[in-house]
């Protein structure tokens, strides 16, 4: 089982190394997108290795359905722009770097200890079921006000974004 | 190893992503790569969820609702920045970050 989630994080690595350098590359800002939609798909197989299959869902779903939706219908309303070439420059990659070490390096140190890689070796082996029972007994329940918050945003944003795209 | 893999992925994605928002001269390829440095910060706190617990499983789900609404959050977000390059586009007749300066008070 170990070496199928290990064959499948590698998937994931080089997944998500291949889009992220296709965003930064690609001519197109299309093309960018397009890549975009495959970096959230190797996150999410990252997530199912750890065991958050929910999450994994709920990224597909509303992250990377919404986000390249939203984005190549701006595409599509903006059409064909004549792109300026991106500045590449050393300078940039040295701050790009510095900065992720510095977002990473405590994940690092505390995933170099033995411990347990997945949710499953954390919860035990619970059934899927009792699992998604949990989590929506979570999230419609004990965190009931963060789940009205999240519904408020999702319909003010809805209102905002159809003012603004009608200039109003 | 495995949560290693995982580090590393996440790493590559804030680099790129950084250096993407560093580089890029066009507010749509800003903001997808803005996108790509979040996909790499849920990984680092995921797998910094995975690893601080050893006792109680509890926590895990409940930190993990964390990144649900964040996921939430910024799709809502993404929705909000695309309309306003929308409307940017039809003031200004460009995405250009340059073109944009003319904003400043």
């Amino acid at each position: 089982m170990m070496e199928l989630d290990l064959f499948v994080a590698l998937i994931a690595l080089a997944t998500g190394l291949a889009s992220a350098i296709g965003i930064v590359v690609v001519r197109r800002s299309f093309y960018a997108i397009i890549w975009l939609a495959f970096v959230g798909v190797a996150t999410a197989m990252a997530m199912v290795v750890m065991g958050f299959t929910y999450l994994a869902i709920f990224h597909l779903l509303i992250y990377v359905g919404a986000t390249i939706a939203f984005l190549t219908l701006v595409m599509t309303a903006i059409g064909e722009q004549e792109e300026a070439k991106p500045k590449h420059s050393l300078s940039a990659a040295i701050v790009a770097a510095i900065a992720a070490v510095a977002v990473t390096t405590p994940a690092a140190i505390m995933a170099s200890s033995p411990g347990p890689y997945s949710l499953s070796q954390v919860i035990g082996h619970r059934s899927d079921l009792a699992l998604w029972v949990e989590v929506s007994r979570r999230v419609f329940v004990d965190l009931w006000p963060a789940t009205v918050f999240a519904l408020i945003a999702l319909v003010a944003m809805l209102v905002e974004v159809v003012a603004v795209a009608r200039k109003s | 190893m495995i949560l290693m893999v995982i580090v590393w992925l996440a790493a590559l994605l804030v680099a790129l992503g950084t250096y993407g928002v560093l580089t890029s001269r066009n507010m749509l390829r800003v903001l997808v790569s803005i996108e790509t440095v979040f996909n790499g910060v849920i990984l680092v706190v995921l797998v910094t969820i995975l690893s601080s617990v050893r006792v109680s499983p509890s926590p895990v789900i409940d930190a993990s609702m964390l990144i649900l609404f964040a996921i939430i959050l910024t799709a809502v977000e993404v929705a909000v920045l695309a309309s306003i390059i929308l409307l940017l586009f039809r003031t200004k007749k460009s995405v250009m970050v340059e073109d944009t300066r003319g904003l400043r008070g």
